[in-house]
């Protein structure tokens, strides 16, 4: 008894003497471009912010470096191996294998793999340093500004990416950043047109047409541009708030929304925006096209907005579950698939006819 | 003839033969001066009687926390700086029946009532929120930038088109969850309180302010709403009242005891003697306590149960002496005496056993079980001058009533008659000392005992319960805690984790990157379910400046945009001087494995990463200082449990010189204990602060029952007597005693049971178990184990004038004169 009472008292000093020394050479955190996403339970419901389709299977990334997996048309998810810890903001892909997710801190990720282990090839640091050299290459006024981007290091986020094949990519972001690839991602190279075309606006979405990309940012910000990303164009403005998203309709025309509830479609050509009457005050931040012509969009408080005539009019749907939504997908059966604030829910066929 | 000899004491009648400086010093003092002595302990009941109505029930939690723990050191260095996020009352106010808030009524009582609880002593009305208030507003992102405003739109009359307007803000303040509850069917009002009341400069008086709010409560409730209050300052006005309730229990036990004395003796005239000689040493206990500075708190207010208990049962013992002696026709003052004579020494003796299971509880380190340590020793004290000294005085006076005492002696001559058969009870008990009966009664607690020590073994540390612990899962408090939990986002169980800086520099994005990790790793175990930092509020901001497009949830690399960030954030994330950030954890429950699991979570992650610019430290917040006192009480029930045992084996020891005698009374101890734990388990109990003192009380007032027993026993069997007649004998002479004293201690806590705080309702129930089980065990397995260890050829030495193995009776007859100094205690 009294060798317990011994031990008892030796364990007890034992523990407030560890707790009081500390450790005085302590560990560092890696910084969050080289800290590898930690697998969670948690990530499911976490924020997620874009989801594409890699053949059969569902890619949708988000906070933390979070990119997960299903090969179940979304019922179950399995986390892929990321290098970094960074916010993820969009994905996208070019077949089956090969895909780019993009990111905070200027990231760029590629997967070869259908989004089970990814590689990083761009960082915001490397992304500043090549938009300052190739403002000098082209004796650009926009060097002053480059050369800041240096300076801030790398802070700043890209919002969107689209996949044209295995070889060709375009990231958008923040201030206007726009960066694309030739090459499988070897190399990226930025694009000035994008810094001046939109006077370093954000770009917070694009969507590809047969005659180019339709990008859509800050400010009112709508702007047309070719596929090289070389000519960047304000298109006119028929908005003073922001959008969030874009999508090219089969029809061939464009449908951009955005802040406060704000729809504008426009036919192409000569025809002026038009605005379509959304009942919200709510903004609107994803959207995806369905078959036959049918469109939907959701808000950030949570709500569906759906479209069967092509984007003239929308009625309000309910998902399974309410939160504010990033990114749609549309699934085989008819439901369409909604990440958001908490992670995935989804939008039932039977409610979208 | 004018003496008769009674077991060495001469019956003497009259006081002209008796000698007035025969006895002690002690004794030839006390009862020839005992005029002046009662005169004495009369002014000292008056003095003590003012001095207890100083005397204040406090509830202080301070005082439940172990002080010394480095936790707790950490959390009293920075108390100041946390000071705003403890201390604060929420009111939800609900609609009654259907409906929602959208409802002019509702929020013109809901402002009413907002407008009272301003004018509240002690409301830090500055930071007090509403829907109501004006820091309460609403924001939202247009074309222009921000637009805002308070949630309540100005000129607010209560019409349909104000109540839209109200209801479109509410959704744009981010209040839904915080102030208003997710059905639309409630909002709280946030209170923060001060320590000190400003306009009196006092420390704020909990019971007071309860008292408001549940007027407050009572007014509002009849105007259609139901309202809800929790926060730390109602627990306490709660347990406050509580106190009051359990000053009716004392009531109750004297009333009960009463009952039990007056069958016990038959005699009005001693049973009003003995209550008052023991009231008078709870009146002095309770007078000297403001005297030394002591308060009394929900845990030391079971003190005062125990000095009674004990002191009723040791005023009984001596009752038992006087009306023998006053049967054979002893005169009253000399009945007393030689009562005196008899039991002092015996009874100081079986008093400071008593203290030994007390003092075993001064090494826990928290304050409120040192303090119910030294209460409690007082109490003894004193009751060694009222219950062994004064009591035997007034006795002097008063004697008993003759029918009662010549009914005590028919009895006590019917024992000694040659033909005298022991009554059924003792027949029954006796057979435990036959080798079957023992066998049987050894397997059964042997079986008993393994069972307790498997079922122990899940004994919890810590309050299981949820909501506030300290009150009954269905009080009012717990019910509304509940209501909150569940119509908002909000947890009862916080953890804080204090990060110490520079000054300064709290918010560097370095920092800001480990305590999001941090927050990370704790979210990943089961038991948390949120967390809350300044890191958070950081991305949402950055969020929120971006148009409150979701992709930019990120903590950037980009320290102006952090610092913008930090003039936004609600003041109990960092401190005024920037060297001292908190971080929350709100968790599940307050269950010990939930504790230890982010206790060890943030223990690595600090070992890993704190440096000079970020010290992560344990830990503040309900759940943080729960942990520490976790940790504290499962080290110091190992070592008060062992220490007891050793305590109560060395005065066993002593008592016997025995080791065969000591095991005997040892052994059905622990059998308890077990027992005690195992019903904890089966009751939900945990180990905490509450039920830790209970299992050294037990012990330490329990082996009284096998002292009784066995040294009569020893006595008997030293002088030959086989082990059946040493047992007999010895359940004749103190088994009413020892069934008398398990029951008024029984009976001294039983009515704790009742009481609105939980803890104390388990203490009750504990030490009632632990009083009765010890005595059931004492008077079952003692004569068990005997049989096996305590045989008569034990102690048989082969002296010629010892006779031994089979005792005759005349020997053992005169035996028994001697034996009656020895016994009684």
């Amino acid at each position: 008894m009294v060798k317990n009472l011994t031990i008892s008292v030796l364990l007890a000093l034992s523990a407030v003497t560890s707790v009081q020394a500390d450790t005085e050479q302590s560990g560092t955190l890696p910084d969050s471009l080289s800290q590898p996403a930690v697998t969670s339970r948690l990530a499911e419901h976490s924020m997620l912010s874009d989801i594409a389709r890699a053949g059969q299977r569902l890619v949708t990334v988000g906070i933390r470096g979070h990119i997960l997996y299903s090969d179940d048309e979304g019922q179950r998810w399995q986390q892929a191996q990321v290098p970094v810890s960074v916010t993820l903001t969009g994905v996208c892909f070019a077949d089956a294998q090969r895909g780019w997710a993009v990111g905070h801190r200027g990231v760029i990720l590629a997967t070869g793999d259908a989004g089970q282990t990814w590689q990083l090839q761009l960082d915001g640091n490397r992304a500043a340093v090549a938009l300052v050299d190739e403002a000098r290459k082209q004796h650009s006024e926009l060097l002053e500004s480059a050369e800041m981007l240096v300076e801030d290091g790398a802070d700043k986020p890209f919002l969107a990416v689209h996949c044209a094949s295995g070889e060709r990519a375009v990231a958008v972001g923040a201030y206007g950043l726009a960066f694309r690839t030739e090459n499988g991602g070897q190399h990226w190279q930025p694009s000035l047109a994008a810094l001046g075309g939109t006077e370093q606006r954000h770009i917070n979405a694009l969507t590809v047409a047969p005659e180019g990309f339709y990008l859509a940012g800050e400010q009112g910000g709508l702007y047309r541009a070719d596929r090289a990303m070389a000519n960047v164009q304000v298109m006119a403005e028929p908005y003073e708030g922001s959008f969030f998203g874009v999508l090219s309709a089969a029809d061939g025309s464009v449908i951009a929304y955005g802040l406060r509830g704000h729809v504008f479609r426009w036919q192409g050509a000569d025809a002026d925006w038009e605005q379509v009457a959304v009942d919200t005050t709510q903004s609107l931040t994803a959207g995806a096209l369905l078959a036959n012509r049918a469109i939907l969009l959701a808000d950030a408080a949570g709500a569906g907005w759906y479209s069967r005539d092509g984007g003239r009019s929308f009625r309000q749907v309910k998902a399974q579950s309410r939160f504010s939504f990033t990114a749609l997908m549309p699934l085989q059966g008819g439901d369409v698939l909604a990440v958001g604030l908490r992670g995935v829910t989804r939008f039932q066929a039977t409610d979208l006819e | 003839m004018v003496s008769k000899v009674s077991d060495g004491f001469k019956t003497i009648a009259s006081l002209t033969d008796f000698d007035r400086q025969s006895g002690n010093v002690l004794e030839r003092i006390l009862f020839n001066y005992r005029a002046l002595f009662i005169a004495l302990c009369l002014l000292l009941t008056v003095m003590f009687s003012i001095s207890a109505t100083q005397l204040r029930l406090n509830a202080s939690f301070l005082k439940t926390i172990p002080a010394s723990h480095p936790f707790i050191l950490n959390y009293f260095a920075h108390q100041d700086e946390l000071k705003g996020v403890a201390n604060t009352l929420r009111i939800a106010v609900a609609v009654q029946g259907e409906g929602t808030l959208f409802d002019a009524g509702y929020m013109e009582t809901l402002r009413k009532i907002s407008d009272e609880v301003y004018l509240a002593p002690g409301v830090d009305r500055a930071f007090m929120k509403s829907l109501w208030t004006p820091a309460t507003r609403w924001q939202g992102v247009t074309e222009a930038g921000f637009d805002g405003g308070s949630v309540v739109p100005d000129g607010f009359s209560g019409t349909p088109r104000d109540l839209e307007v109200l209801r479109g803000n509410i959704e744009l303040s981010g209040e839904i969850g915080q102030l208003v509850a997710l059905d639309f069917r409630s909002s709280i009002i946030h209170v923060p309180l001060l320590d000190t009341d400003p306009a009196t400069g006092k420390a704020l008086d909990y019971k007071q302010l309860s008292d408001l709010l549940e007027s407050i409560r009572t007014r509002y409730q009849a105007e259609g709403v139901d309202i809800h209050i929790i926060g730390f300052a109602k627990v306490m006005g709660d347990l406050i009242s509580g106190l009051y309730a359990v000053l009716a229990f004392f009531a109750a036990a004297v009333l009960i005891t009463t009952l039990i004395l007056l069958a016990f003796t038959r005699c009005w005239r001693s049973t009003l003697v003995v209550q008052g000689c023991t009231l008078v040493g709870v009146i002095w206990l309770l007078g000297m306590l403001p005297i030394l500075g002591y308060e009394l708190n929900p845990y030391s207010i079971l003190v005062p149960f125990l000095v009674y208990a004990i002191g009723v049962s040791h005023g009984a013992q001596k009752m038992n002496g006087i009306m023998q002696d006053i049967g054979r026709g002893t005169h009253k003052l000399i009945a007393a005496r030689y009562t005196f004579r008899r039991l002092f020494a015996a009874g100081i003796t079986a008093l400071l056993a008593d203290a030994v299971g007390f003092a075993v509880l001064t090494i826990v380190d928290i304050p409120v079980i040192k303090e119910l340590a030294i209460i409690s020793s007082i109490g003894v004290a004193l009751l060694v001058w009222s219950n062994l000294a004064l009591l035997p005085i007034i006795l002097s006076y008063t004697g008993v009533s003759r029918r009662a005492a010549s009914r005590r002696l028919a009895a006590e001559q019917a024992r000694n008659e040659p033909g005298y058969r022991p009554g059924t009870t003792i027949r029954l008990l006796d057979r435990f000392t036959q080798v079957r009966y023992a066998s049987l009664a050894l397997v059964v607690a042997l079986t008993v005992g393994v069972w307790a020590v498997l079922e122990a073994r899940h004994l919890k540390v810590g309050d299981l319960d949820p909501g506030a612990p300290e009150l009954r899962a269905d009080s009012r408090y717990n019910q509304d805690n509940a209501f909150i939990i569940g119509n908002y986002q909000a947890s009862s169980d916080v953890f804080v984790v204090m990060v110490e800086t520079p000054a300064g520099q709290c918010v560097n994005y370095q920092t800001l990157r480990l305590v999001e990790e941090l927050e990370w790793r704790l979210r990943q175990l089961p038991g948390v379910d949120g967390t809350h930092s300044i890191a958070g509020v950081a991305r949402r901001v950055n969020v929120g400046m971006n148009e409150g497009l979701l992709k930019w949830n990120e903590l950037p690399p980009n320290q102006p945009m952090i610092n913008a960030a930090a003039n936004r954030s609600p003041r109990e994330l960092f401190n005024e001087t920037c060297e001292l950030l908190s971080v929350y954890a709100y968790l599940k429950d307050h269950k010990a494995q939930t504790l230890n699991a982010v206790v060890e979570v943030v223990q690595a992650f600090s070992d890993e990463f704190s440096s000079d610019q970020a010290r992560f430290i344990m830990a503040a917040g309900n759940a943080g200082i729960e942990s520490a006192t976790n940790i504290v009480v499962k080290a110091a029930n190992t070592q008060m449990v062992i220490g007891v045992y050793l305590a109560v084996s060395l005065l066993c020891l002593l008592a016997f010189r025995s080791w065969r005698a000591t095991v005997c009374a040892i052994l059905p101890l622990m059998l308890t204990t077990f027992l005690a734990e195992a019903l904890m388990v089966k009751l939900g109990m945990g180990l905490k602060v509450a039920t830790l003192p209970v299992v050294a009380l037990g012990v330490g007032i329990g082996v009284d029952y096998a002292l009784y027993i066995i040294s009569v026993m020893l006595f008997w069997l030293k002088r030959g007597s086989s082990l059946s007649q040493a047992y007999s004998h010895a359940l004749s002479f103190t088994g009413r005693v020892v069934v008398f004293t398990g029951i008024t201690l029984s009976l001294g806590v039983v009515t704790w049971i009742l009481s609105p705080i939980k803890f104390q309702a388990d203490m009750g129930l504990l030490l009632t178990f632990m009083f009765l089980c010890n005595m059931l065990v004492a008077l079952v397995l003692v004569p068990a184990l005997a049989c096996f260890l305590l045989q008569p050829r034990h102690f048989c030495k082969p002296e010629p004038e010892e006779p031994c193995e089979h005792a005759e009776q005349p020997v053992a007859r005169a035996a028994g004169v001697a034996i009656k100094q020895e016994v009684h205690a």
